[in-house]
């Protein structure tokens, strides 16, 4: 065996790697917890992933403003496909709930309709002016409060439907094309603060709040998104070959305008989903609210792939089914008596209006980077959901 | 948990680090080691540590039998009882699954109607390293080339010291017994300078050599059939470098965390790519693995002694029984073949071999340990052949695509790994423009542990 060298002499230089390499790894550490100690706006590409607060009650920060003039598409990012990017600029905000709504409208109640919904009725890369509850208030002339972007339990629909919706108002269930059943726990309080609540007693409510920014910021290390977005830069195809290039699918519509969707969206689409867990379980919401004297709106929303597939370059003609998913979700629901809007032929029939029109201001219903529906997409959506609406009155 | 992870190195290193140096008995040091040696497992599964804990405390007793008695029997019941209960932990967690695949295909290629199932075993991380501990441990005691120690954490320590826990080196005993016996007066200042440096190099070799590697050549190699024949030798040639600077750069690291604590761990790698024959290349490459085979299965078998033919089977023997101890695959039994057949041919003709210009020579170890590499990291006999055919059926193709920093580490790896001095024959007292060259490195991988995903060690999984 070749014995390593002698111990280095004392040496009184600090340019040593017995010095550089501990001080290397204390600056980082440094460097990594300061770093946690700033807004993640400073270092997020969009509102989403600034705002989330996941594990809490709302999905986002309470009275919360985040502007950018160059964020971009969740499918761009999530493919490292900087070609595909397209920035633009979006002011999102928060209410005290942290909800995306205008400041006040917590404060206000006295709702029309409530929207419950995933990150579609959030308003996902949308504007303030631009959500699916912002734009159905404006289309009706009512107040509609945004609650999307979270997975509520019956508990939190029904403690925010009377908290802030008036008597007889609409519930609006925006399910997304997804398969599994949304809202499914148990009827308990479950998130993280509302359990320390009840622990705590509510005039150490403060504590909670304090515990919610350390897990906040404990979560999240800006360190690790700077050095993601530094090595993924090298890989670009180029330097190293992209590893994530895989999630996400590039092609092309008839008119040869280019589109990204999810990678699993299309393998979603070949599967056929059983519908009836959805419609057992829209049918008990509906149950449970109409005790609580709400009425219930379902609108569903179909995937990207969903919508386009027909008009790809192939096309694909999906799965040999006798109805596609949402379809069958829609009949059950009907079949049930319960309202529902069913967004995929009116989407299809958009997106194919908008072939030849190219790019993002040409029509298109969904952004060609991310897996949402742009501004007119959900614009779409308010339209029918509002002509439905004005046919449940009384 | 790993040493190229964030929690290791701001959390566990520093901890155990500080307290091991604040405690000063020789048994508090051995009872801290054997602690943070637990959780270190634990961070994998905490649900394994029984098992460690098993094999330690049955071969710890066997070794106080072995300590205490005289008369054959007993000793021989204290040396074949606990290698039994070794062999038959590895034996279950790591070849059962292994054994009923063989014999149901075997069933089926025979349209018996027979057919094992059984649960999904998990491999507990390291349990090909720690019974080999324990066994050498056993075997020693048994040769009387050790005295078993009777201080049961000081057994512990050994068996469960983190560095050396799920990857090696393999430390028989004797080669750390005196450092252990002394733990509580190591020279901690030249530790910390000498222990800093193998593990800088060490983390540099795996993060910033192996793991960019890595990045280049899995996507190529999830899809054999699609290689052309200069993508198929590019991504051979990096699997080699990757394999030497992964595991090579574990040792490194392994190496320094032991100085760190006052602890010399033995050499693992002696410039295996520079070996003048095969031969050479098995005293170079994992030397405690090749050393604990040559001593431990291969001149108990007989070795060389005998007529010639003995002498070959004992080669073929064990180093069938060395690939599969890589990894339950057959794959991992056809490299070990080939290198048995290597052996064998070399011990042929080795009056020709040593007469070529050794740079030849050299050039030819490195081409034949190269294409064994096949099989090392091929999953199955047909991703082998398809690879293989790809090599040396020309099938005009561009080389890899879009990756341009792995030609560029590839020769840089070509570099060091052909013409480079190994970490254990440098000078540990780098210039202050190398200490800073290497410090910058050091940082740069810490960027790369940040921003990319878990790259475990490639020995994790055997």
């Amino acid at each position: 065996m070749t014995g390593p060298a002698a111990a280095p002499a004392r040496s009184q230089t600090p340019w040593r790697l017995a010095v550089l390499v501990p001080v290397t790894i204390g600056c980082a550490f440094a460097a990594d917890l300061t770093l946690r100690m700033l807004p993640h706006d400073l270092f997020s590409f969009r509102a989403w992933e600034a705002t989330r607060t996941p594990g809490e009650d709302a999905p986002f920060l309470p009275n919360h403003r985040y502007h950018s003039d160059r964020t971009y598409g969740n499918l761009a990012a999530v493919g490292n496909l900087r070609a595909f990017r397209q920035y633009r600029s979006v002011t999102f905000t928060t209410d005290e709930l942290g909800y995306a709504n205008a400041p006040d409208l917590a404060r206000r109640g006295g709702a029309a309709a409530i929207v419950f919904g995933s990150s579609f009725a959030a308003g996902s890369e949308l504007g303030d002016d631009s959500t699916l509850a912002a734009q159905l208030a404006r289309q009706t002339g009512r107040t509609v409060y945004n609650a999307g972007g979270g997975d509520p339990n019956f508990a939190e629909i029904r403690w925010l439907a009377r908290r802030l919706v008036a008597p007889g108002g609409l519930v609006i269930l925006e399910y997304p094309e997804r398969g599994d059943v949304p809202f499914i726990t148990p009827v308990h309080v479950t998130h993280r603060t509302a359990r320390c609540r009840e622990v705590i007693a509510p005039r150490l409510t403060g504590v909670c709040s304090v515990l919610g920014w350390l897990a906040r910021h404990a979560a999240v290390s800006p360190l690790q998104i700077l050095a993601q977005r530094g090595l993924k830069l090298l890989q670009d195809d180029r330097w190293l070959p992209n590893p994530y290039a895989g999630t996400v699918l590039q092609a092309r519509l008839r008119d040869g305008q280019g589109m990204l969707f999810l990678a699993q969206e299309r393998v979603a689409f070949h599967l056929a989903a059983p519908d009836a867990p959805a419609v057992r379980y829209v049918r008990w919401l509906d149950r449970k609210l109409g005790r609580e004297n709400f009425r219930v709106l379902v609108v569903l929303v179909p995937r990207k792939y969903t919508v386009y597939a027909p008009l790809l370059d192939p096309p694909d003609p999906g799965p040999d089914q006798s109805a596609p998913y949402l379809d069958r979700v829609e009949q059950g629901l009907r079949a049930a008596g319960i309202p529902v809007v069913n967004l995929t032929a009116r989407f299809r029939a958009a997106a194919t209006a908008a072939l030849g029109r190219g790019g993002a201001g040409g029509g298109s219903i969904y952004f060609p980077d991310d897996t949402h529906w742009n501004a007119a997409g959900a614009a779409l959506a308010a339209r029918d959901i509002a002509r439905t609406w004005g046919g449940l009155e009384p | 948990m790993l040493f190229n992870s964030l929690p290791f190195l701001y959390g566990f290193l520093p901890l155990t680090y500080l307290v091991f140096w604040r405690l000063n008995g020789k048994q508090s040091r051995y009872v801290w080691l054997t602690l943070t040696g637990y959780v270190f497992y634990a961070f994998w599964n905490y649900r394994f540590c029984a098992l460690m804990a098993l094999s330690t405390v049955v071969s710890y007793l066997a070794g106080l039998g072995l300590r205490t008695w005289t008369d054959p029997q007993r000793r021989r019941l204290c040396l074949i009882a606990p290698v039994t209960i070794d062999l038959c932990l590895l034996g279950f967690f790591k070849y059962a699954n292994f054994a009923m695949d063989t014999a149901n295909r075997a069933a089926g290629l025979l349209h018996l109607p027979f057919y094992l199932s059984g649960p999904e075993i998990i491999l507990p991380v390291g349990i090909s390293f720690y019974t080999f501990h324990t066994i050498t441990y056993i075997v020693d005691a048994y040769r009387r080339t050790i005295t078993p120690t009777r201080n049961f954490f000081e057994f512990s320590c050994y068996v469960s010291l983190f560095s050396q826990l799920v990857a090696g080196p393999i430390v028989r005993f004797s080669q750390i017994e005196r450092d252990l016996e002394n733990i509580d007066r190591g020279d901690r200042r030249a530790g910390w300078a000498l222990g800093w440096s193998f593990f800088t190099i060490g983390m540099v070799k795996k993060v910033l050599i192996a793991d960019t590697i890595a990045a280049a050549i899995n996507p190529a190699l999830a899809d054999v059939t699609t290689l052309s024949t200069s993508s198929a030798w590019l991504c051979l040639l990096g699997y080699a470098y990757q394999i030497y600077f992964d595991f090579s750069g574990y040792s490194d690291m392994a190496v320094g965390l032991g100085h760190l604590f006052g602890l010399r761990i033995p050499q693992n790698f002696n410039s295996p790519y520079q070996a003048l024959d095969i031969s050479d290349f098995w005293r170079r490459w994992h030397i405690s693995l090749s050393t604990c085979l040559r001593d431990y299965l291969y001149i108990p078998l007989g070795g060389n002694r005998g007529p010639r033919w003995m002498a070959y089977r004992n080669v073929m023997i064990t180093m069938l029984l060395g690939g599969l101890w890589h990894g339950a695959s057959w794959t991992f039994v056809a490299w070990g073949g080939y290198h048995g057949a290597l052996l064998m041919a070399y011990r042929l003709g080795r009056r020709h071999w040593d007469a070529a210009p050794a740079l030849l020579r050299r050039a030819g170890t490195f081409l034949l340990v190269l294409v064994g590499w096949v099989f090392f990291r091929s999953t199955s006999f047909p991703m082998a052949i398809d690879w293989l055919e790809r090599m040396f059926a020309w099938r005009p193709a561009p080389a890899l695509s879009g990756a341009s920093l792995f030609l560029l580490v590839l020769a840089v790896s070509a570099a060091v790994a052909h013409f480079g001095s190994n970490t254990f024959a440098m000078r540990h007292q780098p210039r202050p423009a190398v200490a800073v060259s290497l410090a910058v490195l050091f940082a740069l991988g810490l960027l790369v542990i940040y921003g990319g995903p878990r790259m475990p060690f490639l020995y994790f999984q055997f």
